[in-house]
Parts: C-alpha cells; structure tokens; sequence
C-alpha cells in the first residue's frame, strides 16, 4: 500500500518540446492514418497517386529528421519524461529506416502492377511498419521498446502475406507470425525480470540501479540474456534465424528489400542502446553471449549460403551473416570506442547495399512469378547491363571488396575486435567472409554467362525510371560509403555519442 | 533479491495444487449417473441439430475481432476518466486524439464493407 502511495501522480504533462522530438514519427503516422482512409476514395487505376503521397510523407518526415540532427545537438534530450531520445543515434536510425522507406515506396508501384497486388493497404501498413521502427530507434523505455516492436512486427506480419494467392507468402506470414510471437514473449520475459529486478521501466534509471547492484543479480543476467534473445530473432541473427529464408522468399520482393534492411537497422540501434550503453555493466555477463551468436550467424549465414539455389534466399542467408559482422561491433561496443561507430557505419553500408540487391531482384521481377532461381538471371548482363552491373556491385560490397562500402564496415569491425584485443573475433569473421565470396561471385558469374539457347530466358521487364533511379542512389551511396569514409565516420562518431540523454 | 520471488513460487505451488486438486476431487468424490441427454453438447437446451465440426462464415470471426478490438480500446476510457480532472486540457486532447484514430478505422473497416453481412 505504502508503494503504491508513494506513486507520483503524472500532473505534469508534455509539452511542445515533447512533441517536436517525436515530430517526424508524428507526420509519418498522420501519412499512414490519411493513406488509409484515401485508398477508400482513391479510384484503384489511380493508386499510384498513394505511392506519390506516401512518397511525399516520408521525404517530409526525412527532412525534419535532417533538421533535427542539428535540433536534437550533440547531447541529445530526452522527451515524454524519459520514454524517448531525441538524440543523434535516434535521428540516424530514422534518416535511415525513412530512406529505405522512401525508395521501398519508389519502386513499389510497378512491381505491385506486374504482381497484380497493388492495393492501398500495401502503402498504409508500410507507413505503419515505418513509424514502429522510428518509435524502436528513439525508445529509452522497456514498454516503448515492446510496443514499437510490436508495431512494427505486425504490419510485417500482414506485409509478408501480402500475396494471399500465393500459398509461399501465406506460409511466410504465419511462420513469420508464430516464430515472431515467440520472440515477443522472450523479449517480453526479459523486460519482466529486468523491471523485476532493477524496479524500473526507462533505461537511464535501470543503468543506474545496474551498476549499484552488487554482488551480481543472476535474475537479472536472465532477463538480459531473454531479451537478447528476442532482439536477435529481429535481426535474423544465428540460432534465432529459421524463419529469416523462408520469409525472405515468400514475402512480396519488395516487401523483404524492406523489411531486411529497416528491420534491422531499428533492432540493431535500440541493441547498441541496450547493451552498449544501460546494460554496460554487466559487460562481462552478456558479451560472451554476444561474441558466440555473433560467431555463429557469421558461421551459418555463410555456410548456408553456399549451398543456396535461389537469389532471394542466397540474401537471406547473406542478411544473417550481415547481421553477425555487425554484432562484432556490439560485442565489443563497450570497451572500445570503435565498436558502435564501425555497427553503425556497417549498418548504413547494409542498408544501401542491401537494399541495392534486394531492389534489382524487385525491379527484374516481371509478371507471374518473383525472379528467384540462380538460373533465372543467367545472361543479365547481356540484356540489361547497368542492372547486371549494379547487382555485381552490390555483390562485392557484400562480400567486402575495396572500394565499396562493405569492406569499410567490415574493416571498421575488424579493427574494433582487434581494438578489444579479441583477435580470434576478428579473425572468425575475416575467415568467414572469405568464405563468402564464393556464393557472390557465383551470382555475378551466372549474370555474365550466355543463356542456354534452348531454355526460355526469363522476362525482364523494362526497368523504369523509377528502378533506375533507385538502383543509382543506392549503388552511389555504396560508392559515397566506401570512399568518403571520414565524412561518413564524423556521422557515426557523432551519432555514438550519449546514447542515453539525461532527463 | 532472488528469495523475493518466493511468495510467488509458493502462490504458483497453490494454483497448481487448487486447478488439479478440485476435478481430481469431483471425479472422485461427485456422483456420475450418465444418460444419453447429459452426453450431447450443451446448447442451451436446444438438440443440437448437426456436427459442430463445420465451416463457419468468415463474417463471424471479423465481427469478433472488431468487437474485441473495441472494447478493449473502450476500457482506457475508464482510468482516464478518474483523472481527467488532474490531467486537465492535455488529458482531453490526449483522449480526442485516440478517440479519432478509433473513429478512423471504424470508418475504413465500415467503408470496406467488414460490418455488411452477406
């Protein structure tokens, strides 16, 4: 009783302040709200007009991101009573996701047309799988934390079914669903013992209360472990990632060039801001953890991949080793100064390259049936060389060529492991990606080699410009990453520092 | 810390012994004088008339779910509503704000035609 009287009565309530830090989640969740009840007015030969609309949202939102970089200041502040950062971590995981958004946006309506599925809702529940994953990248709280993922994840959900004909994408949505839900209740289990244990809900109190507790809580290493756990199903991470080939393949292909790359950039920004930053003290408790799931991606992802016959799961496989490399940085984010900046320059370099390969993969999808078999892309070059060459680039930045922006992030994690003098880290990784050049160039052979005469070609489709346009920024920003690495480290330097803003 | 937790170990000892224990003890202990009447589903007194593994209309579980929906929403109006006076204008807009995204999707799902049944 006595606690319970003890409780401060919330009579302060935000203000303007509050609101202008979460100002470009707001005008993504009003587009999303506006889309919704458009598509009911919006005749359907028109919908494009929703992909302008949503397009014109998110480049808004992009802006006032931008903005707020110099807004938010290198301290950053914390807003709605320390629920939510307004800080540069945050604002770059939402320059980020609201970039990956805008060009998923762009090359959506032609796919959609060839595939036959456009409907508004595609528009709607990706606006809403954005705001979740903004609303994940800023969360100091463990309730905004769960509810951002649980926004996220079901408009994904929803998303990866969205070709409900299609018995493949109907079976990606309920494992997606099933397997997600597991996570969730993980994640949620965590959450409970960390609360339980440190009697807080916002971060910067459970870091406090964290590095007072001694001797060393068992209960709450559990509850850090659970939540790991439910993070590293987000990010496709090994042993957590037997859902990730068969979503990848079954979901809409450009719903996956979304969801592989905004997804985990959100997870991967609110890891950094858990466990490099308010669980920092229990170091030693939970990066061994860390260190073995990230050997393991690296290790599965890139042995699985090898195997792969199909381009969208030969990424998928990919993605899961992409997400090893960058729990490198995390690994070892406490000690060293290099281990959040290389995360976060290997999370932009993903995103661009990433998105890259997945968006060929969309663009080149014709009627019928999603590119997908190896076989499919024999003879690329030939028919469509700029696209076969931006998919080879895209490639060899994956696999970690100079000068593309995957080797940067891959030097940058290296180096950071090395920094942590884990040696063996660094060299599990360099070994695996050695590995993974193989299954990349094995694709950029294929695209290179004449198509068999008897066997039907697939059907490109003409690339558009919206296509062309996609493809260019996003080969250039793996260009701009892998050669102006200063410019791009003052960023993440800058976006590491004060992860979480005092109140 | 971890000796906290054992009110609650003792109180899931309890739930286990009292949701086990009580239809062991009516089994044991209660009378069972079967007929064919007592073995049909109950209907609320009405025979059933046919299998109950059937095809259900889909209206049924969208209907369900838009209720649920709803009415869950409907009890946030209830601790508002205690302090809506501490809260003063915020605690109003606040809840105007979330009335109206309620109110939005009512319109989309009555506009999609999920509330028609036929």
């Amino acid at each position: 009783m006595n606690a319970l009287a003890a409780l401060p009565l919330a009579t302060a309530t935000p203000g303007w302040h509050d609101l202008v830090g979460l100002l470009p989640e707001l005008i993504v969740a009003g587009g999303f709200l506006a889309l919704m009840l458009l598509d009911l007015v919006v005749p359907p030969a028109r919908r494009t007009w929703l992909a302008v609309f949503s397009g014109a949202v998110l480049l808004g939102a992009l802006a006032v991101s931008v903005w707020g970089w110099y807004d938010a200041g290198a301290a950053g502040r914390s807003v709605f009573f320390g629920a939510f950062a307004y800080d540069r971590l945050a604002v770059f995981g939402n320059c980020v996701i609201l970039g990956t958004s805008l060009l998923t946006v762009v090359i959506s309506p032609g796919y959609l047309i060839r595939r036959k599925l456009h409907h508004g809702e595609y528009y709607s529940l990706l606006m809403a799988a954005t705001v979740g994953m903004m609303l994940l990248a800023g969360a100091t709280s463990l309730m905004v934390i769960f509810l951002a993922i649980e926004l996220l994840s079901i408009s994904l959900y929803i998303l990866s079914g969205f070709s409900r004909q299609e018995e493949r994408s109907q079976e990606a949505a309920v494992k997606y669903l099933l397997l997600g839900s597991f996570a969730s209740a993980f994640l949620l289990f965590g959450m409970a013992l960390v609360y339980g244990e440190t009697g807080h809900t916002q971060l910067a109190q459970i870091a406090a209360s964290m590095s007072r507790s001694l001797p060393v809580d068992p209960l709450l290493v559990g509850g850090i472990i659970l939540m790991f756990v439910g993070l590293a199903f987000k990010v496709s991470a090994a042993p957590f990632h037997a859902w990730t080939p068969d979503v990848y393949q079954g979901a809409p292909t450009s719903v996956t060039t979304f969801m592989s790359v905004a997804t985990k950039v959100a997870a991967f920004i609110v890891i950094i801001r858990l466990f490099d930053d308010a669980f920092a003290s229990y170091y030693s408790h939970w990066s061994a953890v860390v260190i073995a799931v990230a050997i393991l991606s690296m290790v599965v992802g890139n042995f699985a991949a090898l195997t792969q016959t199909s381009i969208k799961r030969m990424l998928a496989y990919s993605g899961i080793a992409q997400a090893g490399y960058i729990l490198i940085g995390v690994a070892v984010g406490v000690g060293t100064s290099l281990g959040v900046q290389g995360a976060l320059y290997y999370l932009a370099a993903y995103a661009f390259t990433n998105l890259g390969a997945f968006a060929v993969v969309t663009v080149m999808s014709g009627r019928g049936e999603d590119l997908d078999s190896y076989d499919q892309l024999r003879g690329l070059w030939h028919r469509r060389p700029y696209v076969a060459a931006a998919l080879a680039f895209f490639l060899l930045s994956l696999a970690g060529f100079p000068p593309t922006a995957g080797f940067i992030g891959k030097f940058l994690v290296f180096a950071a492991a090395i920094q942590a003098h884990n040696v063996a880290l660094a060299l599990w990784g360099i070994g695996t990606s050695a590995v993974s050049v193989f299954y990349y160039l094995r694709v950029t052979l294929i695209m290179f080699q004449r198509p068999k005469e008897d066997a039907p070609a697939y059907e490109w489709p003409r690339t558009g410009v919206a296509g062309s346009a996609v493809l260019l920024v996003t080969a250039a920003g793996t260009l701009v990453l892998g050669v102006f690495v200063v410019l791009v480290l003052t960023v993440a330097t800058m976006a590491q520092t004060g992860t979480l803003p005092g109140t | 810390m971890l000796s906290d937790y054992a009110p609650i170990l003792v109180f899931l000892g309890i739930c286990i012994l009292f949701g086990a224990g009580v239809p062991l003890l009516s089994s044991v202990l209660g009378p069972r004088r079967p007929s064919p009447e007592k073995e049909l589903p109950y209907e609320s007194g009405i025979v059933p008339s046919i299998s109950a593994r059937r095809r259900f209309s889909v209206s049924f579980y969208v209907t369900a779910m838009l209720f649920i929906v709803f009415d869950v929403e409907s009890i946030f109006l209830f601790p508002w509503a205690t302090i809506v006076r501490q809260l003063r204008v915020f605690g109003v807009v606040e809840m105007g704000v979330f009335i109206l995204v309620l109110l939005l999707g009512l319109v989309y799902i009555w506009a999609k035609g999920a509330l028609r049944w036929d």
